[in-house]
């Protein structure tokens, strides 16, 4: 291990609480909103602590059905003693996030350290750009399992780039490897892939340390024993459906005079490359933001965009340079990282790519140091200063005012106030319309710190009794005074309740039309309308149709 | 020679800014074949391409805002906390910087592998006319190519030239010229050969 001197530790210490001030600053108010993949992760966390079950009743479960998902569940797990200190906020479920990132500053630093392998080279600049990166700063501010993921990520490639010294270490990288596939949907994937791509990598090295090699293989594959048992099961294969089958199918029939069996792996390749290069392209990575505007920062890329230079020298001395053992373990890292996001739909997602995002700052900052070796420090130190304040204020701009202001809608903004309408009237029966809104009873159950037994005894028994095999998700709830589903409004309207919907869900009309009178509208930070809530009048409604409608006569 | 005309020719580009403006074709391969012989007189040619491009391309406005990014700018500066209203008016109303953003976008734009072998694909950008430039099979000769000059330390002013001159123009003009942002052609086709000449080698040297 590297000599750590008094100094070293100030700094990388002051370094480490500068990153956690940012990621817990309004822990609790930005992102503005909590969404419905963070309640569901705090609830059932809540479950477990209380019950010992998650929402379906399941006592601990290998897999969280968690919207028919089966996610990983070492993120559920490791909420619970937050939530048992802090309660059931956003603060609770959001600050694992901010301490895993924190973690994740802390094994950055030591990994470039490793591989820039320099003396006396400490990457306290670096580090500290790395820490308000805008993907950092964004996942470090959500309750999000795939988060948890980084620390183990980062450290298991720092294990293996000590393991290129020292073989014994080879073990503890397979173990650390091996959990890493149990803290998201990603990395349940990326895990084992990564692992095989190890045992190629270091077949020389573990072909002369062949005892550390079987411990290693052995541990990892003890440890996976219960995602051998999900992948025996229907649970495994529910990301089956993000895979883009229909675009090849549709991109095979276009190649004409081509046989099926040389179009349709053409087709793959092309749509498959397309995606991953996106991974790379300095467009997805410093200009644009991610498509999807609940996974991203107003204006801003996964990297500010200066660092483009920095990514493209890196690149640049990768080529050049006769590659090392440690370059050569980036490299692969690199490549292999973006393959589970590749392979899914979506054109651009930070949140699948993730763990790819801690060899591409690796990347992007050995490039930095090659800058930093080449440029007058009387020229490059006061660039970097300007630099670093431009970056920050584009930060402060797009993350602390605009997202909570114009993203609000994305994050669920909103379910806090329609829990307080609802708990305002313990007398009166809600309906939720669900056709366009996120399901709706994981945020109110939340908000509501709804016992969680009583969800429990809400949901079929045919799912608890066949966990595993009954994968298929329906947002229909009925529990307490809550009922949410879609508005069947034959029947809805002959009934005494309060129902709830967006603002296309009752138009002035119907509203006229049934007897339907407004008791609350929620909005949103600009302004427009959320939630908007119409108490239903059945005797009025009876009385005007003379009792036509079925549900006037019981 | 081979090599350079089924770089030059294997690719759609070429032939639909054939068939649009066959001046602008003969002239993009004039242009991109003394590129490929490192001839001086490409500097020359380079010019008249930019000039070309710049006739061709609907020039972008750097700092116009329709009724819909003015909306945005309202909405957003109702955003910032009172005592940084005036920081928020600077952000978002300068043209100065409104031009800056957009030139770099302009440029990231062209730094997209995607965009000249995927036709923009998977992400697409609005008001800019998407083709495949080259069948993404020629990808890895262009990746290869790229790195073999690099390596081999084959990467001089023309060639670097052939790269940031367009890009840095066209961040200023824009995409949106319907025969796409020409000017780079012979850049790639001179990797795109080098790339050939990279694989052919490593094959004779196998066997």
């Amino acid at each position: 291990m590297p000599k750590i001197n008094l100094k070293e530790i100030i700094i990388v210490f002051g370094i480490l609480i500068f990153s956690l001030g940012i990621y817990i600053y309004k822990l609790s108010t930005i992102p503005n909103g909590v969404y419905v993949d963070e309640t569901l992760n705090g609830y059932n966390a809540y479950s477990i602590l209380q019950t010992g079950k998650d929402e379906y009743a399941k006592a601990f479960p290998i897999a969280f059905r968690l919207f028919g998902s089966y996610s990983p569940p070492l993120h559920i797990y490791l909420l619970v003693p937050f939530i048992k200190f802090l309660g059931l906020n956003a603060t609770a479920i959001r600050l694992p996030s901010a301490i895993s990132m924190t973690i994740t500053v802390f094994l950055f630093y030591l990994s470039l350290k490793k591989i820039i392998g320099k003396k006396d080279y400490h990457p306290y600049l670096e580090t500290f750009i790395f820490t308000f990166l805008p993907w950092s700063v964004f996942f470090a501010r959500v309750g999000y399992e795939v988060t948890l993921s980084l620390p183990f990520f980062a450290l298991s490639f720092l294990i293996l780039l000590y393991t290129f010294e020292k073989a014994k270490l080879f073990p503890l990288a397979a173990f650390v490897l091996s959990i890493l596939s149990y803290t998201s949907q990603t990395t349940r994937f990326l895990a084992p892939l990564y692992f095989l791509g190890v045992l190629f990598l270091y077949r020389k090295l573990l072909k002369d340390n062949w005892k550390q090699a079987i411990w290693g293989i052995l541990i990892f594959s003890i440890t996976q024993i219960p995602n051998l048992f999900l992948f025996l099961t229907p649970a495994f294969a529910t990301k089956n459906s993000l895979f883009y089958t229909t675009d090849i199918t549709q991109r095979a029939k276009g190649i004409p005079y081509l046989a099926a069996q040389i179009t349709w792996p053409l087709a793959f390749i092309k749509e498959f490359f397309a995606r991953f290069l996106a991974y790379f392209s300095p467009k997805s990575l410093f200009l644009n933001p991610d498509p999807d505007p609940q996974r991203s920062i107003p204006l801003l890329g996964a990297f500010y965009p200066y660092l483009i230079v920095p990514y493209l020298v890196g690149l640049y001395s990768l080529i050049t340079r006769n590659l090392s053992q440690k370059s050569k373990l980036l490299i692969f890292t690199l490549i292999i990282s973006p393959i589970p996001a590749a392979l899914a739909r979506d054109p651009f997602s930070t949140q699948r790519a993730l763990p790819l995002f801690f060899p591409l700052s690796l990347l992007s900052f050995l490039g930095f140091e090659q800058i930093r070796a080449k440029i007058n420090p009387l020229i490059f130190l006061p660039l970097m200063g300007c630099l670093i304040i431009f970056s920050a204020l584009q930060l402060y701009r797009s993350y602390f005012i605009l997202l909570p202001h114009e993203r609000a809608v994305a994050w669920s903004y909103g379910f806090d106030k329609l829990a307080k309408e609802i708990k305002d009237r313990p007398d009166e029966q809600f309906l939720i319309d669900q056709s366009r809104i996120k399901p709706a009873y994981i945020e109110l159950a939340f908000f509501l710190k709804l016992d969680p037994a009583i969800i429990q005894t809400s949901v079929d028994p045919e799912i608890t009794n066949h966990y595993y095999e009954n994968v298929v998700f329906d947002n229909s709830y009925s529990f307490a005074q809550i009922t949410t589903r879609n508005i069947v409004w034959e029947k809805d309207i002959y009934q005494e309740q309060i129902i709830v919907g967006d603002n296309l869900t009752v138009s002035e009309n119907q509203a006229k039309e049934h007897f339907l009178t407004k008791v609350f509208e929620i909005k949103d930070p600009v302004g427009e309308i959320i939630f908007v809530g119409y108490k239903t009048n059945p005797k009025l409604k009876c009385a005007a149709t003379l009792n036509e409608s079925p549900y006037c006569r019981n | 020679m081979a090599l350079f005309l089924l770089g030059t020719l294997t690719n759609p580009w070429i032939w639909k800014i054939l068939t649009t403006n066959i001046f602008i074709g003969i002239l993009l391969l004039i242009t991109t074949y003394s590129l490929y012989q490192r001839k001086k007189y490409f500097w020359l040619l380079l010019f008249f391409l930019l000039l070309a491009q710049l006739k061709i391309t609907p020039r972008a406005n750097l700092i116009y805002r329709d009724n819909d990014d003015q909306r945005i700018v309202q909405m957003r500066l109702r955003a910032y906390p009172y005592d940084l209203t005036r920081v928020g008016h600077i952000i978002e109303e300068r043209n100065e910087l409104i031009s800056i953003f957009r030139i770099r976008e302009n440029i990231f734009q062209n730094l997209d592998i995607n965009h000249f072998f995927f036709a923009g694909f998977p992400r697409q950008t609005v008001g800019i006319s998407e083709f495949e430039k080259f069948p993404f099979i020629l990808l890895p000769f262009f990746v290869a190519g790229l790195v073999s000059l690099i390596k081999e330390r084959k990467v001089d002013s023309l060639y670097l030239g052939s790269f940031f001159i367009p890009l840095a123009i066209l961040g200023i003009i824009g995409n949106r010229s319907l025969m796409g942002p020409f000017s780079l052609f012979p850049f790639f086709v001179v990797s795109i050969t080098a790339g050939f000449g990279f694989i052919k080698n490593l094959i004779y040297a196998k066997n």
